[in-house]
């Protein structure tokens, strides 16, 4: 059984017009993400991968609630998220939270390590008022943070214990499910490891099922059980981390797998970067949204847009395989 | 405590606010004005909104080093007997008083809205800004004396109006850094927490606008001295019996032609020296505290 599962989740921002056009009633929208679906079993990691704008963060954000969704449901549990009250989805709160990218934003700099684990702690009424001083000392200790600082500002810690104390913040709810926002990408890379090796430690330890969104593909192996490929919005190939990397079946997965620098091998030689840029996300292609820059490309990949389809072992959206 | 003072004493605004000359007299001077104006009763040589101490007999003294002049009214008298100095004392009071005041009501109303106005966006925004516009299309005073002329004089009045009529410029700068703090991502995580928007805006956003806010108190509080001296002047202010600085101006202007300068020029130098103090140290404090000029 699936703890969330996406279906068909559109999200669209619209983007501010002129006065003009406004008048004219046409409004133009950036497509961030066009059609979604994957569902995440309970304890595992997920990771959405993809150039940066193909939509990862907005998913992330919009199975949270920060966003409302444009079209398409997302379950948690079984139970469909918008048919839930107010006072429902505040408990959703408890159960599913999230790990910020950039630690230095992410903490309020006006409120100290004490104020900002103990804020989730009064709205949910984790524990008593008594128990608090206990309880946020605990959570310190599993991410590593020494509790002599719970007096300190943001401000006067580096950005690997920034990062640990935001985690601290996600954690103190007991959470289920946490969507990390490229938790590592702002953080040095002496730092990135630990932090990636704290949040599996406590993913064993909690049980925790995470939605990793990230674009270091090296990172994404170390981390994941399933791999999402994005690209404008659309996912390309889902399926086991394993069968993906072991032998990526769309071009641009392909692509994308030549792009990680290898130590080993003489990569330069056989090295084909992919030409031309993203499409506008606000006037999609036609049919492959990645027709444009794929060498494979046929007539109908212009034209018709291909569905998502089982091919050894994982999902697959892309003509070649018909 | 002492580890508050020591980390006061050893922070980036105290160094700077050291090596500024300019600014340590300003406050020096601003200090001193404060302090003998709130403790104008022990102070003042006597309480000129008393009427048993003043006595007719003693109008229109000079300065007490002038031929004429008593030494019971060092600054000289004015037409009912009031000593000059001890006038400005009681009247600083006042001005101060009305400028805090008012600087407080209107940073209130104004932050609170612009704090509104930027977190939730939309038709509140609207509604709000056009309100701003529409107020700043008439000039502060304009406003001032309008509303005064018909409600009378008074101390509470004035600063309601004064505090009313000056909302916007708070209301401008909270709405513009809240719309650049909404999007942060510890505000984002207080919503996914389910914290609510009240809370949100008094714990998250407040804190961290109040840095400009400040600043542009600490300039308004000038501004509006300045305002209540003006209004006073033009007879729309406090009331005859307990004057400040600028209705004593205003008292003393029509008989500066006859040669009783001192009713003017005492009070007139103090409403300087306040305003421009105050206005020394909103320059500083605006400059050291822009984070974009470090």
């Amino acid at each position: 059984m699936s703890l969330l599962k996406v279906d068909n989740l559109k999200k669209y921002f619209a983007v501010s017009s002129g006065f003009l056009a406004r008048l004219r009633k046409k409004e133009s929208y950036v497509h961030a993400v066009n059609g979604v679906s994957f569902d995440i079993k309970k304890g595992e990691t997920l990771s959405l991968v993809g150039e940066s704008g193909c939509g990862k963060s907005t998913i992330g954000r919009t199975v949270l609630g920060l966003y409302e969704p444009t079209a398409g449901d997302i379950y948690y549990d079984g139970r469909r998220v918008n048919d839930m009250s107010e006072k429902e989805k505040f408990k959703l709160k408890e159960k599913m939270q999230m790990i910020f990218q950039d630690p230095y934003s992410s903490l309020n700099p006006r409120q100290k390590v004490k104020e900002i684990i103990s804020e989730p702690i009064r709205t949910h009424n984790i524990v008593s008022n008594e128990e608090m001083d206990d309880y946020i000392l605990k959570l310190l200790d599993k991410v590593g943070i020494d509790e002599s600082y719970l007096n300190r500002y943001p401000h006067q810690f580096s950005g690997g214990q920034r990062q640990r104390i935001g985690i601290a913040r996600s954690l103190a709810v007991e959470p289920e499910f946490i969507v990390a926002d490229e938790p590592i990408s702002a953080l040095d890379v002496s730092i990135q490891a630990q932090i990636l090796n704290l949040m599996m430690d406590l993913q064993e330890e909690f049980h925790l099922t995470y939605l990793f969104i990230a674009h270091d593909l090296s990172v994404v192996k170390h981390i994941s059980d399933r791999v999402a490929i994005m690209y404008l919005g659309k996912v390309f190939e889902i399926g086991d981390k394993k069968e993906i990397f072991d032998h990526p079946v769309h071009p641009y997965t392909e692509a994308l797998f030549v792009s990680i620098p290898k130590l080993t091998e003489k990569t330069k030689e056989n090295f084909v970067s992919l030409e031309g840029d993203v499409p506008d996300p606000i006037y999609l292609p036609s049919g492959c949204y990645f027709h444009s820059r794929c060498k494979y490309a046929s007539n109908i990949c212009r034209e018709v847009e291909p569905e998502l389809k089982e091919i050894d072992g994982r999902q697959v959206a892309c003509h070649l395989y018909d | 405590m002492r580890e508050k003072l020591r980390k006061a004493l050893n922070s980036d605004l105290f160094y700077s606010y050291k090596n500024n000359k300019l600014v340590i007299l300003a406050s020096i001077v601003l200090l001193l004005i404060v302090f003998s104006s709130v403790f104008a009763a022990f102070i003042a040589p006597h309480d000129p909104y008393n009427l048993a101490s003043v006595s007719l007999m003693d109008s229109m003294r000079p300065p007490s080093w002038m031929e004429g002049g008593v030494g019971k009214f060092v600054f000289g008298s004015d037409l009912q007997g009031r000593g000059v100095l001890s006038t400005i004392l009681y009247g600083t009071r006042i001005s101060i008083m009305v400028g805090l005041a008012a600087v407080a009501l209107g940073g209130t109303v104004g932050v609170t809205l612009g704090m509104i106005s930027g977190y939730f966006g939309g038709k509140v925004d609207s509604v709000i800004m056009r309100m701003a516009d529409v107020q700043l299309s008439f000039p502060t005073t304009m406003i001032a004396i309008t509303v005064m002329a018909f409600w009378g004089r008074g101390i509470l009045k004035l600063i309601i109006v004064i505090g009313l009529a000056t909302w916007v410029t708070y209301a401008r700068t909270a709405r513009g850094s809240t719309l650049s703090l909404k999007n942060s991502e510890f505000i984002e995580a207080a919503k996914l927490i389910g914290v609510s928007k009240t809370k949100i805006i008094m714990r998250h956003v407040l804190p961290n606008i109040l840095t400009p806010i400040i600043v542009i108190a600490t300039v308004q509080i000038a501004q509006v001295i300045m305002l209540e001296a003006t209004l006073s002047f033009l007879g729309m202010g406090v009331p005859l019996t307990e004057p400040s600085l600028g209705l004593m101006i205003s008292d003393g202007y029509k008989r500066l032609l006859s040669g009783s300068w001192w009713l003017v020029i005492f009070p007139g130098a103090v409403l300087v020296m306040i305003v421009l103090s105050i206005n020394v140290i909103g320059d500083w404090l605006r400059d050291t505290l822009n984070p974009k000029l470090k």
